[in-house]
């Protein structure tokens, strides 16, 4: 079976909204649908149109660029990438995703696989995922439930709540940083900081692995 | 001067204006200097640091394949490198046609080069698609389309992929 096609979507200017549902077919307002000299399946935005809206099937693949404006994505989408400078982005429900963002808000709900987000400043926040792969500069980063992380930041916060079982990594230089485990696991964990304090009320055991590393933050792993 | 066809490639430590803020500028010395000395000890034959650029350098490779090969391994030996500050890089590379301009290198496909380390994150190569093509198969490396992503002062979006070790 052929893959299913991956919809692109570029503006340099303006937003993008997009709806998935099941079963719907590909929709456009405020632009237009068409095929790129390389064969993409393609939406540009109309010249007069501040916004794209488009409307497509549950489990589209999306790939998405713009300059600046907000990308704002609903419904179960399939692999998502997205590339903008600033502005706010959010993906209620995607099975793989990717943003690239300089500033703003990033706003994940749950992603099945990898949630990856590279930012330098934009506050980041997921929902869930398999494996969360952050890295900011001085963005806080906020996962709310995670099988598997891996976090940068020089001086962002990170706030990560694990599943228990998988392998969290997170690496600051100066931020913060708080792990909270499910109630009754024993995870398996190595703390580091310079000189920053470090507080761990989790007994220790082999349900998953927390390995956190900072130079002046603070670390401190809980039991939820 | 001739155009002359290779692999443009920007690294830059992530965050450094930061870290320098935070632990002062004998720690943003260190950086510096383990950034160089593990670069040039990485680089084969027909490559070169054509210069330093702040917190980055600019580097040249004849061959696409031996680019992305150093870049990864590269990034596995910062990761791997010790102290009391690690080493975060970020890396773009892009194939084209620079201008030489004595040592120096110039041109479209160079600012392209500096525009596409800028969206990398910590630990990660990203290329242009052109180099990706370039390349062809490589054991050992996928290259995850991202799709055409605008960047400054380029007129078009320009299609991006990311290696990746495998």
């Amino acid at each position: 079976m052929a893959a299913p096609e991956v919809i692109y979507v570029s503006t340099r200017h303006g937003s993008v909204r997009v709806v998935a549902s099941p079963g719907a077919a590909l929709a456009v307002d405020g632009g237009q649908i068409e095929r790129s000299p390389e064969g993409r399946l393609q939406i540009r935005r109309d010249r007069d149109a501040s916004r794209i809206d488009v409307r497509c099937a549950s489990g589209s693949d999306l790939t998405i660029g713009t300059a600046s404006g907000s990308v704002e994505c609903t419904g179960a989408l399939g692999s998502v990438r997205i590339s903008t400078t600033s502005g706010k982005v959010s993906v209620e429900s995607a099975t793989k995703l990717d943003v690239r963002t300089r500033s703003g808000v990033v706003a994940v709900g749950a992603v099945d696989d990898e949630c990856r987000v590279m930012t330098t400043s934009a506050k980041v926040l997921v929902g869930s995922a398999g494996r969360a792969t952050v890295a900011t500069v001085s963005g806080h980063v906020l996962c709310g439930e995670v099988d598997r992380a891996e976090v940068k930041t020089v001086s962002g916060k990170v706030a990560l709540a694990t599943k228990g079982s998988g392998r969290v990594a997170a690496k600051t230089i100066s931020g913060r940083v708080d792990v909270t485990v499910p109630s009754g696991r024993k995870p398996a964990t190595r703390l580091t900081s310079v000189s920053g304090r470090i507080d761990s009320e989790c007994p220790s055991g082999t349900d998953g692995e927390i390995l956190v590393s900072t130079v002046s933050g603070r670390i401190k792993v809980s039991s939820a | 001067m001739n155009d002359i066809a290779g692999a443009i490639v920007f690294t830059d430590i992530v965050g450094f204006t930061k870290m320098t803020d935070l632990h002062g500028d004998d720690v943003a010395l260190s950086l510096l200097e383990r950034q160089e000395k593990m670069v040039r000890s990485a680089l084969p034959e027909r490559s070169r640091v054509v210069k330093e650029l702040g917190d980055g350098l600019l580097l040249w490779f004849d061959e696409a394949p031996a680019a992305i090969e150093t870049c990864l391994q590269l990034q596995r030996d910062f990761e791997a490198t010790e102290g009391d500050v690690p080493l975060w890089v970020r890396i773009g590379i892009h194939w084209g046609c620079p201008r030489q301009r004595g040592d120096d290198i110039v041109g479209r496909d160079v600012n392209l080069a500096a525009r596409i380390v800028d969206l990398a994150g910590a630990g990660e190569v990203l290329c242009s698609e052109a180099t990706a093509a370039v390349v062809g198969a490589l054991p050992g490396v996928e290259f995850e389309p991202l799709g055409p992503v605008f960047v400054r002062g380029i007129a078009e979006p320009v299609p991006i992929v990311r290696a990746v070790p495998v």
